[in-house]
């Protein structure tokens, strides 16, 4: 499970995220919304520990993740949104150093490979050097290198952005299959249609703050009246944009 | 297991790269090959030739002081700029690539990332010096008749050699992004700063007294090399290697063995020292350098730029633009302008200071040799600029190649924007510094109209051939300008460099200079030599510009991303 525990980050005088409290449980899929720059991607960041926060907690399955990093690194996988993977390495030799990373056996680590291969269709370019992949394609690699430990958590970034409508599917598939395996996922978009798809519970971020958490209905209920997420989505951020 | 699964990962990167070589050019490979060995082999000889000069008789008293002092003064050297560049390349490496972010999201020690990353930077930082050091190691092996066993533990003196500075420029970074100030790579900066400028105080004493020496007296001799003498205390590790690969090309084994456990254990300690420190802060030193203040626009205003831009007249207003976007993009980067500022500011500094030795009172021959060889460091450290700053600038376009590729203009406007921004800044920044030397130095009119036109044509051909070049070999997947200097491109680009300022001053200079330096002699020869020089010159600075330009802008034209 995920806690962030009043999670304060700032950058200089910018406060990007703001004594944000939130607890994700043990195989919730939970969708993590807000215009640009409201500090998803900073929550994230320091959730998988690239950022410290200047006050609270971040904690990983009990871990918390600036003082026990490792426990905790060992029980996640983070997928970015800007795909990071070695030039001169091929798919496959990217997946196999991610595997032996996880201490994973040779060959349940071959057949995991061959597995999501299949599973994300990458295998016709895995034994290509990734310098020539497209975004789509380095994004597939990506996504199977963060499914090849089966982790208990999974953060993921915008991880539908550069997907074929496929390939999307696929990606939806897993992550949903995942979270019913008891896997708990953190899901930061902007493609609001996939959120209500998939999230049992979305939490809107603006300016830094939560400006609101819950299903779809207490979300709905809270609003007082029916409308898509699309409309209270932009509803609920302009309203703070204005106060 | 997590550093050896790091460097296991490394090798097999280096497997590829060398094996992505089979698909490219054999003729590539070949000139690759050939001017790595023609440069090897040239340095070889030049190093053999000096060692065979200093066994003379006339020096033979000197040898060993000589040879001693020169070797501690290169290592010397040589530490102080390894220590700072492995400083700042490991600030980049370690605290701004998105491979540390990659690694540090997960279950790695952080302290393996620091290794692994600290050796990045080592290697950047330590390959040309290793590359350019064997021919003086080998060359002095061959001179000395040193045995066998020299050859292989002077490598290994190397190998222990460049892990010192590492450590050290490692252990400095990590304790500035950790402890200091808001911009790291600034304080990094103003440290190499700190540390040139009283080098170039010791320099300028050091060439006051060569030139009171030029009586050449042996009480001069001991005392320049007196001066020289404060690089042999035996408490610096640089004198450890110098001491410790004479001892050996002499075949004094025990001294050598005794220099390099010194240098040993003092790498192993300060790298025990930057591991520690790398447990302790270095998760820490990170976070603080992802959370400074996101940097707002210079103070430059846009009056100023707009200014600039109306002082180009004669230009397409889209190229303007375009040459405006790359001033901006300079000046607002420091490690650019910094960069810069060290070498043409220590120039200037020598060129200032150039009365105090007194050559504007001296004989005309001192005042030809001292102002060629002005014109000879002005116009290589403008190549040095070219080949840094220019050549990758289509490169880094990259990723926003989109952005150019999408304009409504000619691509020829583009690659001429590049040109004449190289143009314009290296011709203001050399003209400069020549103009200053020749007055301090009081030169006669007619030979500082001489170094405007070498200069001048100079400042063209360079910024012509680092744009060309770049852009026949643009690398527009790499985002790190060092590794696009380092590619091929980039090699071709500095030999060619240096190889026109060599013809250039050679053909249009050097023999008006020697003129003027050797009256009375016999030099019917060579005045009847300089006419046909001079327009050969004017050939060969017009094909250097023309030529690079138009190739350059035939592969810009079909270049797609």
């Amino acid at each position: 499970m995920i806690e962030f525990l009043g999670v304060t980050k700032r950058f200089g005088p910018k406060v990007a995220v703001d004594r944000l409290d939130l607890t994700v449980p043990r195989g919730e899929f939970f969708a993590f919304l807000g215009p640009n720059g409201a500090g998803k991607t900073t929550s994230i960041k320091v959730l998988v520990g690239l950022l410290h926060p200047d006050e609270g907690r971040a904690r990983i399955c009990g871990y918390d993740v600036a003082t026990q990093p490792v426990e905790a690194k060992a029980r996640v996988s983070y997928v970015p949104d800007q795909p990071y993977l070695y030039d001169k390495l091929s798919g496959r030799e990217f997946l196999e150093f991610v595997a032996r990373l996880y201490r994973q056996e040779q060959r349940q680590a071959e057949r995991r490979i061959a597995e999501l291969a299949e599973q994300l269709d990458f295998g016709d370019f895995m034994d290509e050097l990734t310098e020539g992949y497209s975004h789509g394609m380095k994004q597939r690699v990506v996504i199977a290198a963060a499914l090849l430990h089966e982790p208990e958590v999974m953060v993921v970034d915008e991880p539908m952005v550069g997907l074929d409508p496929r390939s999307m599917r696929v990606v939806k598939d897993i992550l949903r299959a995942r979270s019913r395996a008891g896997a708990t996922i953190f899901m930061s978009t902007h493609t609001l249609a996939v959120a209500e798809e998939l999230a049992d519970r979305i939490g809107i971020i603006n300016h830094g703050r939560l400006i609101a958490l819950g299903s779809q209905a207490d979300l709905h209920r809270a609003a007082g009246k029916e409308e898509g997420l699309e409309d209270l989505f932009l509803r609920l951020t302009a309203e703070e944009g204005e106060a | 297991m997590g550093l050896s699964l790091l460097f296991r990962m490394r090798w097999r990167i280096f497997v590829n790269a060398v094996r992505s070589l089979r698909g490219q050019s054999s003729l590539k490979v070949v000139v690759i090959l050939f001017s790595t060995a023609a440069l090897w082999g040239g340095l070889f000889m030049l190093f053999l030739d000096g060692f065979h000069f200093l066994s003379s008789d006339a020096l033979m008293d000197f040898r060993a002081l000589v040879i001693g002092v020169m070797f501690a003064v290169f290592f010397l050297s040589l530490f102080v700029m390894l220590v700072f560049s492995n400083g700042i390349i490991a600030y980049g490496s370690l605290f701004r690539s998105e491979e540390t972010a990659f690694l540090l999201a997960r279950p790695f020690k952080p302290a393996h990332i620091f290794v692994f990353k600290l050796s990045d930077a080592l290697l950047f930082s330590s390959w040309a010096f290793i590359f350019l050091a064997l021919p003086i190691i080998v060359a002095l092996g061959v001179a000395e008749h040193s045995p066998w066993y020299y050859y292989p533990m002077a490598g290994l003196f190397f190998a222990v050699f460049a892990l010192l500075p590492a450590a050290v420029g490692g252990l400095m970074t990590l304790l500035v992004a950790r402890f200091l100030a808001h911009s790291p790579r600034r304080v990094l900066l103003l440290l190499a700063v700190a540390a040139a400028i009283p080098a170039a105080a010791w320099g300028l004493g050091l060439a006051r007294e060569l030139h009171v020496g030029m009586r050449m007296g042996e009480a001069w001799m001991q005392n320049v090399l007196g001066r020289l003498q404060a690089s042999e205390s035996p408490l610096l590790p640089s004198f450890w290697v110098s001491d410790g690969i004479r001892s050996l090309s002499q075949g004094r084994l025990s001294d050598a063995l005794y220099r390099f456990g010194l240098l040993l254990s003092s790498a192993l300690f300060v790298g025990m020292l930057a591991v520690q420190g790398a447990r302790r802060w270095y998760v820490a030193a990170y976070h603080r350098n992802q959370a400074l203040p996101r940097k707002r626009k210079g103070r430059v205003s846009r009056e100023l730029y707009r200014l600039l831009e109306s002082c180009l007249p004669g230009i397409r207003r889209e190229t303007r633009i375009l040459i405006i976007k790359d001033v901006k993009n300079f000046l607002r980067d420091p490690v650019q302008w910094s960069q810069v500022l060290i070498f043409f500011g220590l120039l200037g500094v020598y060129f200032i200071n150039i009365r105090k030795l007194r050559y504007d009172l001296g004989a005309a021959f001192w005042q030809n040799l001292i102002s060629l060889l002005n014109l000879v460091a002005t116009s290589l450290t403008l190549s040095t600029f070219t080949s840094r700053f220019i050549f990758p600038q289509l490169s880094l376009e990259g990723r926003k190649f989109w952005i150019l590729g999408l304009l409504p203009i000619k691509r020829r406007d583009i690659l001429f924007s590049k040109f004449w921004f190289a143009f314009a800044g290296s011709f203001v920044l050399s003209e400069s510094l020549m103009l200053l030397s020749d007055s301090m130095i009081g030169v006669a009119r007619p030979v500082r109209v001489l170094h405007a036109v070498t200069v001048l044509l100079i400042s063209g051909g360079l910024s012509a051939l680092a744009v060309g070049v770049g852009a026949l070999y643009p690398n527009l997947r790499e985002e790190n300008p060092s590794k696009i200097v380092s590619g091929f491109g980039g090699t071709l680009n500095l030999v060619l460099s240096i190889l026109l300022v060599a013809l250039m001053v050679g053909l249009l200079a050097a023999p008006y200079h020697l003129l003027q330096m050797l009256p009375g002699q016999n030099l019917e020869l060579l005045e009847k030599l300089f006419e046909p020089a001079r327009w050969l010159a004017l050939v060969i600075a017009g094909l250097a510009i023309a030529l690079p330009l138009i190739l350059g802008l035939r592969a810009f034209e079909r270049m797609e991303t």
